[in-house]
């Protein structure tokens, strides 16, 4: 039902699970979109420093530098206060949830992931940005 | 958990709304279009609502205007969201139509949350403060209800509207403890069709009756937990409470308030409800107290009508062989006279007919007293001269003694009053007659009549207007002690100083002053023990009904010479 975009919309994908990382691409190709992958937050702030992106989905439960502390820093690069970063997390208490937006994520979704759910998200965030 | 009602025409952006709230554990409602969210916000009470401003149909603004505008909605706090660029002019417009805040999207959902939560925060404190002044209200009125009215119907039925008002729900009654039972005082909002069994309750009955009642405990739950699954309050009810009304540490009844919703009494609630209760059980007490003693004085009154009605009757029959005794004693008396052989006998006659005048006296007095008690004791005043029946009474009494001289001061000018002759010489006798016997040694009696301006420097004789008529009797006997006075009107009172030495009920003063009173005027008495008595009584020259005052008729027809004071033209 989703129709591809005529130029694909950009989006990265920040996951230190290769099964994830796997499903989150496949999901996102098929409806359409260029996805980039990224292995940790570091990673992801390197690509993000050079190259434009319509969207991020971050794990926020990663070794090391963690989904907080990457959308933290994400939002000081230049030009990056108002791209949509919808977090992932295995939490589910509403506290939690409220934190991931007060790091400076937009939204988020939990896991398991609802597929429906998430590209409705995605969906909504590309078209207002 | 808080209700938040989420209003726009675009779904997805409902969609993304409600995940955020419901992620965050508000429950959520939402309406596509300004009419259903009106309806919405009518019947279901959100604690809040986000409103887009750009809708077909009705918009944001016209949902703002109309949700002040009633009642039912006007406290909802409302968030007006918008996607267009950010516009000052609309954002005051917002506001000035009853918005509590204009947010402009992209929304930072973090500030949204933050900024929903202190909107609540703000209208539960609001909720707190209108909630505690219902109640202040609630018990205030209480309080007044039961100050102003002593009505235990009435005092019941404000203590329920008030408290069904105060605690939010939708019925409410007052039992009374009668020994074991409790006795519906009031009731409000309960179906009619089972209101026979709601009339008397056996505590024994219901075990939640009797922890109320003798356990003295507040219960709330279900009214199925609370009383069965069968039970006179109706099916609509869902949710009952009931408190224990004491008293001064007596549990003077019931008061149960019932509510259609599944609703848990709260701390707060409970200790408010009990309040309410202490409050409305005092009110209850005094109003029950009050009836009580009313329905006793009105037995006693009953009671004493009884007795009065049983003299009355008494003394009447009594009289009829009394009749008869003074008739014969008459025929006795000419026959005894005539034989010059029954000398001896006619004195003996003789006490017989004072005897039996007296007696007549007695029982007339009687039947006066118990004439006064059930108000059947009347005046019919007429213009008669007052100087005229003094000099009759004062001539009758004279006749009466020969230890005493009654001497008449009077100027010889007839002073018409509206008096009944027969009840004023019925006082002028007892009055001389009393003067005569206690004087027990003889002695002067005076006796003067006049207006009252002639009394005016007279001791102890009460301020009067001037032209009333004025009768004093003075005597020289034994008085009357000064502590015993004030008594001396009340029925059967006799002063100490003569009890023993002169006979009488103690009637004739009472009766005396009834009638003096009747007349519109007033009795006094002067007296000094052992140095004797001055009794007096004044009367109005024209009827006690009439409004004008005598002394403005009279003023211009006393032509006084008025010299030109200094001021004069």
């Amino acid at each position: 039902m989703s129709t591809a975009p005529v130029t694909p919309k950009c989006i990265l994908v920040v996951e230190d699970n290769p099964d994830n990382m796997y499903v989150m691409d496949r999901l996102l190709t098929h409806h359409g979109y260029a996805v980039q992958q990224a292995m940790s937050g570091d990673d992801a702030l390197g690509v993000l420093a050079t190259t434009p992106f319509d969207l991020v989905l971050m794990d926020m439960q990663m070794p090391g530098v963690d989904g907080y502390s990457t959308v933290r820093a994400l939002r000081d690069l230049p030009g990056l206060a108002g791209l949509p970063v919808i977090a992932v997390t295995a939490h589910s208490m509403p506290g939690d949830r409220e934190r991931t937006l007060q790091a400076g994520c937009t939204d988020y979704v939990a896991k398991p992931i609802n597929t429906r759910e998430l590209m409705r998200l995605v969906e909504y965030y590309l078209r207002g940005a | 958990m808080a209700t938040i009602l989420i209003v726009d025409d675009q779904p997805d952006n409902l969609y993304v709304l409600e995940r955020l709230l419901r992620g965050n554990g508000y429950q959520v409602l939402e309406a596509e279009r300004g009419e259903v969210a009106l309806d919405l916000a009518r019947h279901n009470q959100p604690d809040l609502i986000l409103l887009d401003v750009m809708m077909p149909g009705m918009d944001g603004f016209e949902v703002v205007r109309r949700l002040r505008e009633e009642v039912a909605t006007r406290p909802i706090p409302v968030v007006l969201l918008t996607a267009n660029a950010p516009d000052q002019r609309m954002k005051i417009q917002g506001l000035n139509l009853g918005a509590d805040e204009y947010l402009t999207q992209p929304i930072n959902n973090s500030e949204l949350l933050a900024r929903i939560r202190a909107l609540l925060r703000a209208k539960q404190a609001q909720d707190e403060l209108i909630t505690a002044n219902t109640q202040l209200r609630a018990v205030l009125d209480v309080i007044q209800a039961g100050a102003s009215t002593l009505d235990l119907g009435k005092v019941g039925q404000r203590l329920v509207d008030g408290a069904v008002m105060a605690a939010g729900v939708q019925a409410g009654g007052i039992w009374l403890t009668r020994e074991d039972t409790l006795e519906c005082l009031t009731e409000v909002g309960y179906p009619a069709e089972h209101s026979a069994a709601r009339q008397l309750i056996e505590c024994a009955d219901e075990e939640a009756f009797c922890n109320a009642i003798y356990g003295r405990e507040v219960l709330h739950g279900t009214l199925a937990k609370l009383y069965g699954p069968v039970h006179p309050y109706g099916e609509a009810l869902k949710t009952a409470i009931m408190l224990p009304l004491i008293h001064r540490d007596e549990v003077v009844g019931l008061l149960q308030l019932a509510t259609t919703r599944s609703r848990d009494f709260s701390k707060n609630d409970i200790t408010f409800l009990a309040t309410l209760a202490s409050a409305a059980a005092a009110s209850v007490q005094n109003a029950r107290l009050f009836e009580e003693t009313d329905r006793q004085r009105q037995q006693l009154q009953a009671i004493d009508n009884e007795k009065d009605e049983f003299i009355s009757v008494i003394s009447h029959e009594l009289k009829n062989p009394l009749a008869s005794i003074k008739g014969y004693a008459g025929l006795l008396a000419r026959r005894a006279r005539k034989d010059s052989n029954l000398e001896g006998a006619v004195k003996a006659v003789e006490v017989i007919q004072q005897q039996v005048t007296r007696m007549t006296m007695l029982l007339d007095q009687l039947r006066d007293v118990s004439h006064i008690g059930i108000n059947r004791f009347s005046i019919e005043p007429q213009m008669t001269d007052l100087v005229r029946l003094v000099q009759d009474v004062v001539a009758d009494s004279q006749t009466t003694t020969s230890e005493h001289h009654i001497r008449l001061d009077v100027l010889d000018v007839p002073l018409h009053a509206p008096i009944d002759e027969f009840r004023v010489e019925q006082v002028l006798s007892n009055l001389v007659g009393n003067a005569i016997k206690y004087s027990p040694d003889g002695g002067d009696v005076e006796v003067t009549v006049g207006q009252s301006s002639r009394f005016a420097e007279a001791n102890d004789a009460p301020a009067l207007p001037e032209d009333w008529c004025v009768v004093t009797v003075q005597d020289h006997g034994i008085g009357i002690p000064r502590n015993e006075r004030e008594h001396l009107f009340e029925r059967f009172f006799r002063a100490e100083n003569a009890k023993g030495r002169v006979s009488g009920m103690g009637l004739g003063l009472y009766i005396s002053r009834e009638i003096i009173q009747r007349h519109g005027g007033v009795m006094w008495v002067d007296s000094e023990e052992d140095q004797g008595s001055l009794f007096g009584i004044a009367l109005p020259m024209v009827a006690a009904t009439d409004e004008e005052s005598p002394a403005d008729e009279i003023e211009p027809t006393l032509g006084e010479e008025a010299p030109a004071p200094q001021g004069g033209a």
